[in-house]
């Protein structure tokens, strides 16, 4: 498995071949492991724990040297380059945050610009900037320290503070998994909103299949044998599972769980002309997922939802017709 | 690692304590004052009790303190780092013992066997201190750094900083309480032993004491206990300030 010369232009991360084997422990924490992330691309690590996921995590910024194998960054072979260099262009976010308790909020998500020798006031400048963006009031949070902090409040520190020098890759391990699954939901969700802004690639490490699902592009699944049992997007994994340890780590109601990750637009496009007739209809956009679509018709008694379309037009669709998008995934997704 | 010399209290004494301490020492200090001025001694108290003796004594005995302890920090912050980077972790063990077993050995002992062994003096006065109390300062330095929680370390390297830089900046400034606290015991104690620095002709309060055992004169003995006593609250004092205003914010 080792032909990377002529990788494609757009990918940002190549492993190839790439393990690990720990002195004193039976088998490799990663064997033979080669994947490719292309450039703009949020890619989720699954599987239970001790399956290597993490340990393959560290190694793209090389806190975990590989025993074997290749590992290539935008084109570059980064396998032997001055490891603490190479860290300061990668965003890192841990499950602990890490900030450190005796500086402020500010000067944490300044470290890694100051490090790289940005000035005073510039990096004032990046770090209400990137407050702001994560969601916190700088002229409120900048000046206190860490342990003022709610959990989530400080993760959000952690991610500004991991965007501080524009890395184009973050690497995050569980990065939401302390929280509470309110605050979770919640930095999920904004998370994504600030990935469709800044299109970051990012490699993100859980266990939890639900979050993967979520938020994945890609989903690579890590069976017990350390190896990925399948990488492909929510979609296929919940369609077309790999192999009996995909189909149990997914677990059951995968028919229902595609609901969350159809758009309506997409049961619209493959409407034949004309609209559904229903009597009750709720106007839903054409972005919501079929999921939430189905939950506003329920909540509000329609038997339907009426969506706008991009030239301004309107059209009806069915309840039935939403949930057999569903059914129709395996079709769809192939 | 059960005893770490760890005397961070609770915010209520610290704040009652921190009046209290100076405040019976300014007391002990009047009281010895206004006893000299109006006690009936006789010629040896007097000449024992004079104002420049004392005077004298008491810089003796603040010099002796304030060398050895900085002394004790030079040596002992720098080592106790030392002794937490990789590679010398091994023998991290083994040095602690051996200042464990350097602290078991009676003062007394230290002072005298070096005294027999190499002079007298001040110097040799002061190296008896820093041997004597060494122990706190780099059993916290070493005690401070090792328990910095390793997510910190692990997020420092995780963004680029070097192994210096995480020293620099995460590890010293986490573990300074901690080190603040062992430099606090290691000038308590000497202090105290400074005491015994007269055996050695370094001088210091215990000459007070022991002229009053010598020449068996009560008054003289007392007096210069007491002024040890009020010198090492004040010592408590000034270091439980500078604890408080050097420990970094936000921990």
């Amino acid at each position: 498995m080792s032909k990377s010369t002529a990788l494609p232009p757009d990918t940002m991360i190549q492993l190839d071949g790439v393990s690990k084997q720990y002195p004193n422990q039976v088998g490799p924490a990663v064997s033979d492991l080669s994947i490719s992330i292309s450039s703009g691309e949020f890619v989720v690590f699954v599987g239970p724990s001790g399956c290597g996921k993490t340990t393959t995590l560290r190694m793209i910024n090389r806190l975990v040297e590989p025993s074997e194998g290749r590992i290539w960054i935008d084109g570059e072979d980064v396998t032997n380059v001055n490891a603490d260099l190479l860290r300061r262009g990668i965003g890192y976010v841990i499950q602990h945050v890490g900030l450190l308790p005796h500086l402020t909020v500010a000067d944490n998500v300044g470290l890694v610009p100051k490090m790289n020798g940005v000035g005073k006031e510039a990096r004032e400048a990046r770090t209400q900037e990137l407050l702001t963006l994560v969601g916190l009031d700088p002229a409120v949070f900048g000046k206190r320290y860490p342990r003022a902090l709610s959990g989530g409040e400080q993760q959000r520190v952690g991610v500004a503070r991991a965007l501080a020098a524009d890395p184009p890759i973050m690497l995050m391990d569980e990065p939401f998994a302390a929280v509470d699954p309110i605050a979770r939901k919640m930095l999920q969700t904004e998370f994504l909103r600030l990935q469709r802004q800044l299109r970051k690639t990012i490699v993100f490490v859980t266990h939890d299949i639900d979050e993967a699902l979520r938020l994945g592009d890609r989903i690579a699944i890590f069976d017990q044998g350390c190896r990925i049992a399948q990488f492909a997007t929510p979609l296929e994994i919940l369609t077309s599972p790999a192999d009996q340890f995909v189909k149990d780590f997914v677990g059951a109601g995968a028919a229902v769980r595609r609901l969350a990750l159809l758009r309506v637009e997409s049961v619209v496009s493959e409407m034949s002309a004309g609209a559904d007739s229903i009597e009750r209809p709720v106007a839903v956009s054409p972005e919501a997922t079929i999921q939430e679509a189905l939950e506003q018709a329920l909540d509000t008694g329609a038997d339907g939802v009426t969506v706008t379309l991009s030239d301004g037009g309107e059209i009806r669709v069915s309840l039935q017709r939403l949930l057999l998008a569903s059914a129709d995934a395996t079709a769809a997704s192939t | 690692m059960s005893t770490v010399l760890d005397i961070r209290s609770s915010a209520a004494r610290r704040s009652t304590g921190l009046w209290l301490l100076p405040a019976i020492s300014v007391a002990i200090g009047a009281g010895v004052l206004i006893f000299i001025r109006f006690a009936n001694l006789d010629s040896i108290e007097a000449r024992a009790l004079a104002p420049d003796a004392i005077i004298a004594a008491t810089a003796q005995h603040v010099n002796l303190v304030v060398v050895s302890t900085i002394a004790t920090i030079l040596i002992g912050v720098p080592l106790g780092v030392l002794l937490t980077r990789r590679g010398a972790r091994l023998i991290g063990g083994p040095v602690l013992a051996l200042a464990s077993g350097g602290q078991a050995i009676p003062s007394i002992g230290v002072l005298v066997l070096l005294a027999i062994l190499f002079s007298t003096g001040f110097w040799m006065a002061v190296a008896a201190l820093v041997l004597y109390a060494l122990l706190p300062v780099l059993r916290n330095t070493m005690v401070g750094i090792q328990q910095v929680d390793r997510t910190l370390i692990d997020a420092g390297r995780g963004m680029g900083m070097t192994r210096g830089m995480v020293l620099r900046s995460i590890e010293l400034p986490l573990a300074v309480p901690l080190i603040l606290a062992g430099i606090r015991v290691a000038l308590i104690l000497n202090v105290g032993v400074a005491t015994l620095a007269t055996f050695t002709n370094a001088g210091g309060l215990g000459s007070i004491i022991t002229t009053g055992i010598v020449l068996n004169r009560f008054p003289v003995l007392v007096i210069g206990s007491l002024l040890t006593i009020a010198l090492a609250l004040l010592v408590d004092w000034l270091a439980g300030i500078g604890e408080r205003y050097l420990r970094p914010k936000g921990l």
